[in-house]
């Protein structure tokens, strides 16, 4: 069984093309496809984050933009 | 050399504060995110099963970079966001400080223009109240218009208003931009021609006077009216003055020679009383109407009479 850091090597040479998939066995294809879901998740969870942030930065304005008019 | 070291003392608290509000900022960041993710659990759950369909490494790194596109996409518009968000907040704030100084100031005004009995005082121009002008400025308001009268000028010089009235209306009117000058020019050329005029009549006078006769001034009621008399009319009456005059002066030498008339008989009456004996002087006495009783009483007051009427005195 690899460590996580040979895992995370294979990883970036996959992403850089210097290694192609086929080349690489199934348990560490396995690993690499674990890492992508949790990046993915977290990405999500920061466009979720984000996305709230806006709408409140939005509706942050528009209250200024109101009061202003006042 | 205490002010420097409290300043250095004040340094490291005032990095500290920075750091837990660093913090604070963080630490609220993530409990914003773990609200908005405990809100949206069920929508990530069911975003996340779409991943089970990826079977490949390829189709996971493309879910991967979408997703990390999405997320640059969402920062990008959030940092713009948070620029405008500042935006607004700073005009705002500036706005609220105009405002908060413009009401200063009007206060400030107000509680300056207070008088003696703690009322304030208002500048402002009642309507209808005339206000006092010097005398240059009233006489150059009123501007005469050729056969319209006269009329106002307008507050401001370039008001066509008042002007395109008088037009509508059939008036006459030298236009100008500066209401002042034309009043000013034509004031002097009234004067001017006033002055010729007066010059005019002046010349005529003392041509008439020169020719004819005298001038006399006649007052009537404040106005002085010059008459021109000839002289012969001048003489005659002159002569009339005169004629009469030494018709008078005649009358007062008559009534001097026989008042000298009577003296002098009175003299020599009185001699003859002074050469005559007292008996005689008597007798002309009685004759005299004379209510004297007294004969020397009487010889006395003749005497008398003679003396004053010579103006002799003795």
């Amino acid at each position: 069984m690899k460590s996580y850091e040979e895992i995370k090597e294979i990883k970036d040479k996959f992403e850089r093309g210097e290694i192609a998939e086929e080349d690489i066995d199934q348990e560490t294809q396995e690993e690499i496809m674990k890492m992508y879901k949790e990046e993915i998740e977290d990405i999500r969870e920061d466009i979720l984050v984000l996305r709230e942030e806006n709408k409140m930065y939005e509706e942050k304005i528009e209250e200024l933009k109101n009061n202003m008019k006042k | 050399m205490g002010k420097l070291n409290e300043a250095k003392n004040m340094k490291p608290e005032y990095q500290d504060i920075l750091e837990e509000k660093k913090n604070i900022n963080d630490q609220n960041k993530e409990i914003f995110k773990k609200v908005v993710i405990e809100n949206n659990k069920d929508k990530l759950v069911e975003d996340n099963k779409d991943l089970e369909n990826c079977k490949t490494l390829g189709q996971y790194k493309s879910a991967r970079d979408m997703a990390a596109k999405n997320r640059k996409a969402l920062q990008e518009r959030n940092e713009k966001l948070k620029k405008k968000f500042g935006k607004f907040v700073a005009a705002s704030a500036l706005i609220v400080m105009l405002t908060v100084g413009a009401r200063v100031a009007l206060r400030n005004k107000q509680n300056n223009t207070i008088d003696n009995n703690n009322q304030p005082v208002y500048s402002e121009k009642i309507p209808g109240e005339q206000v006092q002008q010097s005398p240059g400025e009233a006489e150059l308001e009123t501007e005469t218009v050729k056969g319209g009268g006269s009329y106002k000028p307008a507050e401001s010089p370039h008001d066509i208003s008042s002007e395109s009235t008088l037009k509508e209306k059939g008036a006459d009117y030298t236009e100008s931009k500066t209401t002042t000058g034309t009043a000013k020019n034509d004031v002097s050329v009234q004067s001017e021609e006033s002055k010729k005029d007066i010059e005019q009549q002046k010349q005529e006078i003392e041509q008439r006077k020169q020719e004819t006769g005298t001038t006399v001034k006649e007052h009537e009621g404040g106005t002085t009216t010059i008459k021109v008399e000839d002289k012969k009319e001048v003489k005659k009456n002159e002569e009339k003055n005169k004629v009469d005059h030494s018709y008078g002066e005649a009358e007062e030498e008559k009534g001097q020679k026989v008042e000298k008339v009577t003296s002098e008989e009175q003299k020599k009456a009185a001699n003859k009383v002074t050469e005559k004996a007292p008996e005689k002087a008597q007798e002309e006495a009685q004759k005299k109407p004379i209510e004297a009783s007294d004969p020397e009483l009487d010889a006395l007051e003749a005497l008398t009479r003679t003396r004053s009427d010579d103006g002799m005195e003795r």
